[in-house]
């Protein structure tokens, strides 16, 4: 594929609807063939994809509800694009989505931890009663955050439901993200989390709170927000991260009651995670 | 390994800069030359005509996709890819629209850079 082709696919992601099939082969649905077959089918009478695919026994109804209902898929929509215009076939499509999943995932110990944990179900039990516990987007940065955390720094991490809520004498990096939303992000510790979570992000000798571990903590925030808006993308929220900043107490910083607040337990303490809305100045 | 290329790294963070120089270390890229900024990579770019260049988008000032268009303006076949903790489909048309080889997305993984490296430089694909 030319750099043209794929910019010209991916400028036209806000123009196309789903297509069923398309979607039916990235759930695992149906097959490639059948797809096509079914495509094949829809030139010949005029009936719905949904319709002529239950018929054949290729998708159930509840598969079709499930699909109909889920939410916009940027890769999905992105390969539909280039299956169209001729670029993929449906075989290649699928091969190139299971291609991203396995790089996306990782097969690695930190993935198998988060595989392991019901991370979402730990994350709705903390945000309970917290300004944000209603909203979609909050839950979705809670769950990455924490999945970021088992995935890089410590498998073995937990929220720790029983913190006392003393963070903003901390030192803290905040990163900001502006575009269909504006977001703070913050993450607060004493120095010994920090430099430990350092350590185990980068695996260099790190042993004090220097310009390194700097460095490293401030990338991982990078790094845990950037897989945020990524998903975020996949649903069609645009955001874009502003550089994080290093601050030496989360108190020099103007922010309200954050919409949710992870205490997470590490090896040396308590790392703490904010999500405010607005842009913190 | 011949360590016959030159390579230009450009990250605010200097903890990925000291990442990618390890890998670095295992390709056949002998020299690398490191900027803080976009400013400085657009310095070092015309300096230096590195082989291949690794730039991240979010900077502070500079972002690295006007450094990549300023390095492209001044040499059309530079060899940049961006790289970034958030490939969005927005930063992926703006990196390639202004002219980046490729698009990899942090953390890097060892393999997925030795294997660009050696697409990029050398022709090999899988």
């Amino acid at each position: 594929m030319t750099p043209s082709a794929l910019s010209s696919a991916l400028g036209r992601l806000g123009e196309v609807r789903p297509l069923i099939g398309m979607l039916a082969l990235a759930q695992g649905y149906m097959s490639p063939d059948q797809v096509v077959e079914i495509n094949e089918a829809q030139k010949k009478v005029d009936r719905r994809f949904g319709e002529l695919a239950i018929e054949k026994g290729y998708l159930s109804v509840d598969q079709l509800e499930s699909i109909i209902s889920a939410q916009k898929n940027e890769h999905v929509l992105l390969g539909q694009i280039l299956v169209q215009d001729g670029i993929l076939s449906h075989d290649g499509f699928l091969l190139v989505l299971e291609k991203y999943r396995k790089s996306a995932g990782l097969s690695e110990e930190g993935y198998e931890a988060v595989k392991a944990n019901d991370v979402e179900g730990v994350v709705s039990s903390i945000l309970v009663g917290q300004p944000g516990a209603g909203k979609a987007a909050v839950r979705s940065w809670a769950t990455v955050f924490m999945r970021s955390v088992i995935r890089f720094i410590d498998p073995g991490a937990a929220i720790d439901p029983l913190a006392e809520e003393q963070y903003k004498h901390l030192r803290g990096f905040v990163q900001r993200m502006k575009g269909d939303h504006r977001v703070t992000v913050f993450i607060a510790a004493e120095d010994d989390v920090f430099v430990d979570l350092a350590r185990r992000f980068t695996n260099f000798e790190i042993d004090s709170f220097d310009e390194m571990a700097s460095a490293a903590v401030g990338e991982f925030l990078n790094l845990a927000n950037g897989l945020f808006t990524v998903n975020c993308s996949d649903e069609g929220i645009e955001l874009d991260m502003q550089p994080q900043e290093h601050v030496e107490s989360i108190s020099s910083l103007p922010l309200g009651r954050p919409d949710a607040l992870l205490p997470l337990l590490l090896p040396k303490g308590i790392l703490w995670a904010g999500f405010c809305p607005g842009i913190a100045r | 390994m011949e360590k016959k290329y030159t390579a230009l790294l450009c990250d605010d963070s200097a903890v990925v800069r000291k990442m990618l120089r390890h890998i670095l270390n295992e390709s056949p890229v002998g020299t690398v030359f490191e900027a803080i900024d976009g400013n400085q990579a657009v310095e070092l770019y015309r300096q230096h005509r590195p082989d291949i260049v690794f730039m991240d988008i979010v900077m502070p000032g500079k972002t690295g996709i006007q450094a990549l268009s300023e390095i492209r303006a001044h040499d059309p076949s530079a060899r940049v890819i961006m790289a970034s903790s958030t490939g969005t489909s927005k930063n992926l048309k703006s990196a390639i629209d202004s002219g980046a080889v490729d698009f990899i997305q942090k953390p890097f993984e060892r393999e997925a850079v030795l294997k660009l490296i050696r697409r990029i430089l050398e022709g090999e694909w899988e």
